[in-house]
């Protein structure tokens, strides 16, 4: 097939179609498609300085006269600061619970030997076929039986275990140098203690772009908190969004307070995301 | 006291028996190397007697003691493995150290005394709070064996250890590791494919083929003596030339021919069990051969590789490919017909089917008295002065 | 590789390492997911006080019920939108990175942000900008373009809109994961083009897509099922699964069948049915990509 598609490339080499290679037209298409991806963000963040009239005079995109006004407001009046802690503190657990329980797992399905090993492993990848909605019923009613609503432990168990830590975690340690495990044993180091102060050091990159990805991917929950959560003091910052939607003066929805909230909703995954962006792609197997 | 006894070893993998009912007793402070080509079966049994992999029959005992069952850190032995397996995010002094915390009953000071030693020994001091991703491939080695130093064991396992160096820092390592064995007299096992390592290093060698040790000797009685036509092949470079050929009886003694050339033998064939016309494999080393215009070897050449010091020549001999050490500079081209003689004292005669030795000239010339070479005396010189 | 020994081998430790995970597993994902099965048996009523076993009753109406039915035409027409257009801007992103010399690094992060973006943020923003009445967006397609933008109470605008929400969240990972394929394809094959003189998109079209599909198809797995899951947010915010329906993608439907009219027995169905839906999908997907994809 490959010999196939070059001789058809080949015959088409001198077509009239052939662009002209050069960089120019690539900086012009990845300038127009980011400013394109960007443009929404740009503009809310525009808005989000607005005040109410400015907001509804349409055509007006500069700056608005409200400052952080929007910002002040929607953290303090309007309950974001306490949906974005709880968005932090569920966030946080989620992903070091889910990271610390995963390098256990993968320790066992990589560096043991024992009875049903590969039955477990596919017990444990075949999770990825149940997301949330096709258990949400009955994962509702546990939360219910345990007394677990509108708690942490409602928001943060169930993403505890995690085909695809597991899955990465386990690529992974397969790939050290089977001689490193083998000194480890003729050295008489334990399991706990080869983790720690061997996988782990080794696995830094790896575990940190895993990091990243839980971090971003328990942030942006959305339909399991909505659900789980009817205090509105424990709710996350994403249905607290929903919440601001509500928000109105004399029949006008204030936009300006609503794209505040969704700025500062967007600000803590991207933050993360920029930072952690080396190890992040190196997990996704794009080395810088 | 032995430092390791191997008794009927076996390891099979599902179907493939890796390790053959293999014996082989180590004394205390010997230096034995295992060699053979890949897939012998000679880095599973270094595993075995590490503990690495678990045994399918027989029995592995450490200083006499039987550790068959028992788990690599409770053998007292300190391996060396062919990619040094250092831990990339510990420094130098945290790799050596790093088997020595685990095992209890370390001190601090206990730890860091060892590893100013064993660094000292090894020459690498200022390299210790050095990463191996800062240390070029010799130097991690040095490490590598650093860290087997420093746990003082009762044997020394090594796989491979050189054979990811280049070729130079190759010879200069194996004159260290001959050095350093020589000082500290620890029992070292050693496993390469490369037999020259082997010759050198090794105070006796096993050479390993399909999972079975083939001989056990001293590196010169490898060389002088092969008990077996594979080992006449695998030690030398190159081996030994086999062709096979029909023993007949010429008055008392016998001839070996093969095509339109016949070499004399000096012993009858009853004396060698056999009968006139029976088949032999006839074995001589290229540099047991020479261009000789009186020689009744008639080689057509096919190829001729400068070395240097001698020119290897190749070519068919009675319709067998063999190969000839000549005088360098010799004027022999592609094509040509050449006379060959050859040494009637390094003759070796292998059954066909079985392939076990069942003649050495050199043995046999001993035997009567004759002095064969000078060679034979030499290795015992050498044996001796490595076993003081 | 022979089968070379397990570091540690004791079966209670590993089983130890692993309770954690088949603990969780078993109480979040197996245990509910096989309680789905058994609760799409039963009827309830009363704000789900009581229940009532019907067999197979509850998909028996969903398969008969046009509203449902309609949901799952549309949603299957919504997931075909979304992995296309995702596929086919990702790509063109992640080619243009790839073949960009200047500024890569900064070039790349500006494009794969929208990976941190939440998906309630997507939504609740472009409700803004694209606002019928208030909207930047619709100021200017309706000033430029003479268009007529109502999508509150126009279906198939509504449809779009929320489609291309989806879009814009799932663009970032989608190349991330091309930019990595292309970055795999050999350096040789790139001079061997520059030396046949190969056109930018014919080498695009011919040379890289074959050598990346296996993460396209893996791509278009993990996009189908973001478009069936992954949208609920955008649905919730943007449209309530209106105008008219337009936009009620299976999983609002099921949302509002359990939680808004408590008719868990249901909704459990509908889980199922969904579960078969996308696993089927992922199956099919799979052994097409096995037969045509170019390894």
């Amino acid at each position: 097939m490959a010999a196939e598609t070059r001789r058809e490339a080949v015959s088409e080499a001198s077509s009239p179609t052939r662009l002209v290679p050069g960089q120019l037209p690539v900086h012009v298409g990845l300038v127009v498609s980011i400013l394109l991806m960007a443009s929404p963000l740009l503009l809310a963040i525009v808005m989000s300085t607005q005040t109410v009239p400015e907001i509804y005079d349409i055509g007006d995109i500069t700056p608005g006269s409200d400052g952080l006004a929007n910002y002040v407001s929607v953290l303090t009046t309007y309950n974001m600061l306490t949906y974005m802690a709880n968005s932090l503190i569920m966030s946080v657990l989620v992903t070091v619970g889910k990271i610390a329980v995963s390098l256990l797992a993968a320790v066992a399905l990589v560096f043991y030997d024992f009875r049903f090993k590969n039955g477990v492993f596919f017990l444990i990848l075949f999770t990825l076929m149940f997301p949330v909605p096709v258990r949400i019923v009955p994962l509702y009613e546990l939360m219910a039986t345990l007394g677990w609503s509108n708690t942490l432990l409602a928001l943060t168990g169930p993403y505890l275990a995690s085909a695809t830590a597991v899955f990465l975690l386990r690529q992974h340690f397969m790939s050290i140098p089977e001689s490193l495990v083998e000194a480890a044993r003729v050295d008489g180091v334990g399991p706990l203690e080869f983790l720690w102060r061997v996988l782990v050091p080794m696995s830094r990159g790896m575990i940190t772009g895993l990091g990243v990805i839980t971090f971003i991917y328990s942030w942006n929950q959305y339909l399991w908190p909505l659900i789980v959560v009817s205090d509105q003091n424990k709710q996350v910052v994403q249905v607290g969004m929903k919440y601001l939607q509500s928000v109105g003066n004399a029949g006008q929805t204030d936009w300006g307070l609503i794209m505040a909230g969704a700025v500062l909703t967007l600000l803590p995954p991207l933050a993360v995301l920029i930072a952690f962006r080396n190890p992040l792609l190196e997990t996704f197997g794009l080395a810088e | 006291m032995t430092g390791i006894s191997l008794h009927n070893l076996t390891k099979q993998f599902d179907d493939v028996t890796a390790v053959d009912s293999v014996s082989l007793d180590v004394t205390e402070g010997e230096f034995l190397v295992l060699v053979g080509p890949s897939g012998c079966g000679k880095s599973t049994t270094l595993r075995l007697c590490a503990g690495l992999e678990s045994t399918t029959e027989g029995t592995v005992s450490i200083s006499d003691r039987n550790v068959t069952a028992e788990p690599a850190s409770e053998r007292d032995v300190a391996m060396v493995f062919q990619n040094y397996a250092l831990y990339p995010h510990m420094t130098a002094r945290e790799n050596m150290t790093f088997g020595l915390d685990a095992a209890a009953g370390f001190s601090g000071t206990e730890a860091t005394e060892r590893v100013e030693e064993a660094a000292a020994i090894l020459d690498i001091e200022d390299l210790l709070d050095r990463k191996p991703s800062a240390l070029s491939g010799g130097e991690q080695q040095r490490v590598a064996i650093g860290r087997a130093l420093v746990r003082d064991p009762e044997v020394f396992l090594m796989d491979e250890p050189l054979s990811n160096l280049d070729a130079k820092l190759r010879v200069q390592m194996r004159a260290e590791l001959a050095e350093l064995h020589a000082e500290l007299q620890t029992t070292t096992v050693y496993v390469t494919h490369d037999q020259v390592e082997a010759m050198t290093l090794g105070d006796r060698v096993a050479v390993m083929n399909d999972g079975r040790i083939e001989q056990v000797a001293p590196p010169q009685d490898l060389y002088d003596a092969p008990d077996t036509r594979f080992v006449a092949e695998f030690i030398g470079s190159p081996g030994m030339n086999t062709v096979d050929a029909t023993l007949r009886r010429r008055g008392t003694v016998s001839e070996i021919v093969w095509g339109d050339n016949t070499v004399p033998l000096d012993a009858s064939p009853e004396s060698l069990g056999l009968t006139s016309g029976d088949r032999v494999v006839f074995g001589v080393r290229p540099e047991d051969l020479s261009a000789d215009t009186d020689g009744d070897v008639r080689m057509e050449v096919t190829v001729t590789e400068p070395l240097g010091s001698t020119l290897l020549v190749r070519g068919t001999v009675g319709g067998h490919e063999m190969e000839v050490s000549i005088q360098p500079r010799s004027l022999v081209e592609v094509g040509d017909q050449i006379t060959l003689g050859v040494d009637p004292d390094r003759l070796h005669l292998f059954d066909p089917e079985s392939g076990a030795a069942v003649y050495h000239s050199a043995d046999s010339r001993e035997a009567i008295g004759v002095d064969g070479d000078g060679r034979r005396d030499a290795a015992v010189a050498r044996q001796g002065g490595a076993d003081d | 590789m022979s089968a070379h020994e397990t570091a540690f081998d004791s079966s209670l430790g590993a089983y130890l390492l692993l309770l954690p995970t088949l603990a969780a597993i078993g109480a979040f994902l197996y245990y509910p997911s096989l309680q789905t099965l058994r609760l799409s048996l039963y009827e309830t009523f009363l704000f789900g006080q009581n229940t009532r076993f019907v067999g197979l009753g509850n998909f028996a109406s969903l398969l008969t019920s046009n509203t449902y039915l309609a949901s799952v035409g549309l949603t299957f027409g919504f997931a075909a939108f979304v992995v296309v257009s995702t596929l086919a801007v990702g790509l063109l992103v992640a080619f243009l990175l790839y073949e960009v010399t200047n500024g890569k690094a900064a070039y790349l992060i500006a494009a794969i942000w929208p990976y941190a973006l939440p998906t309630a943020v997507a939504g609740t923003v472009l409700l803004f900008l694209a606002h019928p009445s208030v909207g930047i967006y619709t100021f200017y397609l309706e000033s430029w373009f003479g268009v007529e933008v109502d999508w509150f109470t126009v279906g198939w605008q509504a449809f779009l809109v929320v489609a291309i929400a989806a879009v814009w969240k799932q663009v970032g990972y989608n190349v991330i994961f091309m930019l990595a394929a292309l970055n795999n394809v050999p350096e040789s094959l790139n001079e061997a083009c520059d030396l046949d003189g190969v056109g930018t998109w014919r080498r695009l079209l011919r040379v890289y897509v074959p050598l990346m599909s296996p993460t396209l198809v893996f791509l278009v797995v993990m996009n189908t099922i973001y478009a069936f899951f992954g949208s609920f947010a955008l649905i919730d915010l943007m449209t309530q699964g209106g105008p008219t329906n337009a936009t009620n993608l299976l999983i609002y439907q099921l949302y509002r069948d359990a939680f808004q009219f408590n008719n868990l027995g249901l909704a459990s169905a509908e889980s199922v049915i969904l579960f078969v839906i996308v696993a089927g999908l992922t199956y099919v997907q799979l052994r097409v990509s096995d037969r045509y994809a170019h390894y």
